[in-house]
């Protein structure tokens, strides 16, 4: 169980986590998304103790991070987003390592040890160092180092950034399959698809703040049916913003000289309709893209930004 | 509350990482083995140099116009002291002549006796001499010859010209009397020395005695700094990679920065302790080697620097290492780290600086004040045991261990809470006097 009330980071005048506030239960997947430098990594530094809240609660399985370390600790795996391993040891030495760190020993550690090796695929080869691994098995093997002593509370922070599309679907089993053992995980992206594939529930958060939060469901429901527009011109936003708001259906997100960005209904039927009132709005128009409802069609909506901006 | 367990655990995997690398393996067995052979290199090229002077005898060229040697014929050594029937009864009998005294003798240049500078100078380039020198109208008055030879750099042609100078000598000296002869060779040829200690008693003073009794000192305290810089060297190093490839991030959400400072600590000091018995057991096998010069020299193995050298080398290794640590926690890269920690690094060595003083003088007010020294005691306190092992009294030595313990006590508590504040000051690097508040306020 994850429990996060009012957390706040602030360095000097600069606020990088501002009141942020969620929950898992048991076996559930927790997605945080948004973009770099949004405060998804020092979230997770303040809820594994890396950093002092200066403000704000961390509970992990009742345990609370700050007054309660070393019984919240013993609940936790963090696999972060830099790969932590020790490029010159083995797999299975880099493993014993953080097995024993965890309080692991004797022939329960060996077991273990070759259980999860085993389980991220890697047993062939244990004993091999990292730096002969390609990107995806030290992923993996990153990733085991999070688990191996099985842990109730999983903090993962962008544990796929930078692997092939291959890796990437393995990662996230093994995520799906580490919850469905009843562990508790809070997963960070900036990558929609795999929060829309794999977590219960999640949060935006941008500048620090949360923006928006609840199941997927929920969250699409936050954008409504509609599509995503983006015209790509040259416009005048004074002329295109009263055009564009007698159309039905549909929220201009963003206007500026070279694009516009709406939510539309039904956008291929209204297309015509939009184009042509950008049009008689004096716009010039070069490209058209309509994309289905979606996390970033909200994030977009929330920010006016793209998310991977 | 800190954890043994974790301790161990930490302690265990340093040791491991360290001894099994390859570095470690070379500086601990590779070092001595390197400095054998370079002195093994040393002596061949000493003997090489030295055949290259001696091998054959050099045919050196004399256009004498002052007519002070007779070069009628080819001169190959001199035995102006000895009569011809004794010189030849010598040389029959196999025995080199030059166990006979102080006889200027030598067989490695050949003087030839040239007419004109023209006649020398054709053999120079026929490479029949190897030079050859012109022997001046007023050579008697003024002192000064010519010597001409192909340019470069010539071993052989330089033994040459000092020969010259000895043949002149004996040519000379055959003005003198016999008696004289040999003082003027070498006014001083042996010089007896002695030692008259507080109570007044006189007793030999041998060279070799005394060049053992500094240089095995010396040599620990060289030892004992290049251990105490490598093994906290091994501490910063780890720190460094761990802080830049990000492993500490997740060490510490299962270890305490203490424990994790403990256990650094713990397990490199144990390479490093292993390390420096590798080479101190080195040094005594060459000592039991050469125990016969020993012996003869009257040097007894520093026992007692021994001893106290472990016990020192522990407390400065935990007091400096404390104090490196928690320094080198702050840097976020190999260089920035190596900075940090490159402070303490010369601090340990300023005590080489006054290596001298404590030598000449080991229980001087110099020598006693860096004994209290926290950063200059342990090697202080080393040289001085290891210059007059008895000298040093216990109540000397307890204050100096007294003193040193006590600052490693405070290192060891200021040093983990900088580590704690430097592992958890991810970013930006905390300013000075944030650094000290929080160092202050840890717990």
């Amino acid at each position: 169980m994850i429990e996060v009330d009012g957390l706040r980071k602030q360095y000097g005048d600069l606020v990088a986590v501002d009141g942020v506030g969620f929950s898992a239960g048991e076996g559930k997947i927790f997605g945080l998304l948004g973009p770099n430098g949004a405060g998804k990594s020092t979230t997770i530094s303040c809820m594994s103790g890396l950093l002092t809240p200066t403000d704000g609660r961390v509970r992990i399985m009742g345990h609370d991070i700050v007054h309660e370390p070393r019984a919240a600790k013993q609940q936790l795996g963090v696999v972060p987003q830099e790969l932590a391993l020790y490029e010159d040891l083995s797999a299975r030495d880099n493993l014993t390592y953080w097995a024993a760190a965890y309080g692991l020993s004797g022939t329960g550690l060996r077991d273990r040890v070759d259980s999860v090796l085993e389980y991220v695929g890697l047993l062939d080869r244990a004993s091999d160092p990292p730096k002969a691994y390609s990107g995806g098995m030290k992923r993996r093997l990153n990733f085991a180092c999070g688990v191996v002593h099985e842990p109730k509370v999983l903090l993962l922070d962008e544990p796929t950034a930078g692997v092939d599309p291959q890796s990437r679907a393995r990662l996230l089993d093994l995520v799906r399959a580490q919850a469905a053992k009843g562990t508790s995980v809070l997963y960070t992206t900036h990558y929609m698809e795999e929060a829309q594939e794999l977590c219960d529930s999640l949060a935006i958060i941008d500048h620090g703040k949360l923006i928006a939060m609840g199941t997927l469901a929920e969250l699409r429901a936050m954008v409504g049916e509609r599509d995503l527009v983006r015209v790509v011109g040259h416009f005048d936003p004074e002329r295109i913003r009263p055009a564009l708001a007698e159309l039905p259906d549909s929220e201009v997100l963003t206007a500026d000289q070279d694009s516009v960005m709406l939510a539309v209904k039904g956008a291929a039927l209204q297309l015509p309709a939009v184009l042509q009132a950008l049009a008689a709005a004096g716009g010039h128009l070069r490209e058209t893209t309509f994309t289905e409802p979606s996390l970033e069609t909200l994030f977009m909506k929330l920010t006016g930004r793209e998310l991977r901006e | 509350m800190i954890r043994r367990r974790q301790i161990f655990t930490v302690a265990e995997f340093e040791f491991l990482s360290i001894v099994r690398t390859k570095g470690y393996v070379f500086s601990t067995l590779g070092l001595p083995a390197m400095l054998l052979l370079y002195g093994l290199f040393a002596g061949w090229l000493g003997e090489s140099l030295k055949s290259q002077i001696e091998g054959g005898a050099k045919v050196f060229g004399v256009v004498d116009r002052a007519g002070v040697v007779d070069l009628r014929q080819d001169q190959q050594g001199t035995l102006l002291d000895l009569p011809a029937e004794v010189r030849g009864a010598i040389e029959s009998s196999g025995v080199g002549v030059e166990a006979f005294g102080p006889v200027a003798y030598f067989t490695d240049t050949v003087f030839r006796g040239f007419d004109d500078l023209d006649e020398a100078k054709a053999a120079l380039l026929s490479e029949e001499v190897v030079a050859f020198a012109v022997v001046p109208d007023d050579f008697v008055a003024a002192g000064a010859i010519d010597v001409y030879s192909i340019d470069g750099f010539s071993l052989p042609r330089r033994t040459a010209r000092e020969n010259m100078a000895k043949m002149l000598q004996e040519q000379f000296l055959q003005q003198v009397p016999a008696e004289v002869r040999d003082r003027i060779r070498d006014p001083v040829s042996t010089t007896r020395e002695w030692v008259v200690d507080a109570a007044g008693v006189v007793s030999p003073d041998d060279v070799a005695a005394r060049i053992l009794r500094f240089g095995v000192p010396g040599a620990f305290i060289l030892v004992f700094l290049i251990s105490l810089l490598t093994t906290t060297g091994y501490l910063v190093q780890g720190t460094a990679t761990e802080k830049e490839n990000r492993v500490v991030e997740v060490l510490l959400s299962a270890t305490a920065p203490e424990e994790i400072l403990a256990g650094k600590l713990v397990g490199l000091g144990a390479a490093g302790l292993l390390q420096v018995l590798v080479w101190f057991s080195m040094v005594i096998a060459a000592a039991v080697l050469a125990a016969g010069v020993a012996m003869a020299a009257g040097v007894a193995l520093p026992v007692k620097a021994l001893v106290v050298g472990a016990v020192f080398f522990l407390a400065a290794y935990f007091f400096y290492g404390a104090i490196m640590l928690g320094c080198a926690s702050f840097g976020s890269s190999q260089l920035e780290v190596q900075k940090l920690a490159g402070f303490w690094t010369i601090l340990a060595a300023v005590p080489m600086m006054f290596l001298p003083v404590i030598m000449n003088a080991p229980h001087g007010t110099v020598a006693r004040v860096l004994s209290l020294v926290p950063f200059t005691a342990p090697l202080a306190v080393l040289g001085r045991v290891a210059l007059d092992p008895e000298g040093m009294a216990w109540w000397d030595l307890s204050l100096s261990l007294a003193a040193l313990t006590l600052s490693t006590w405070l290192a060891l508590r200021f040093g983990a809470r900088l580590f704690r504040i430097g592992l958890l000051a991810m970013g930006s690097r905390p300013k000075l006097r944030e650094i000290w508040r929080q160092a202050r306020l840890a717990k």
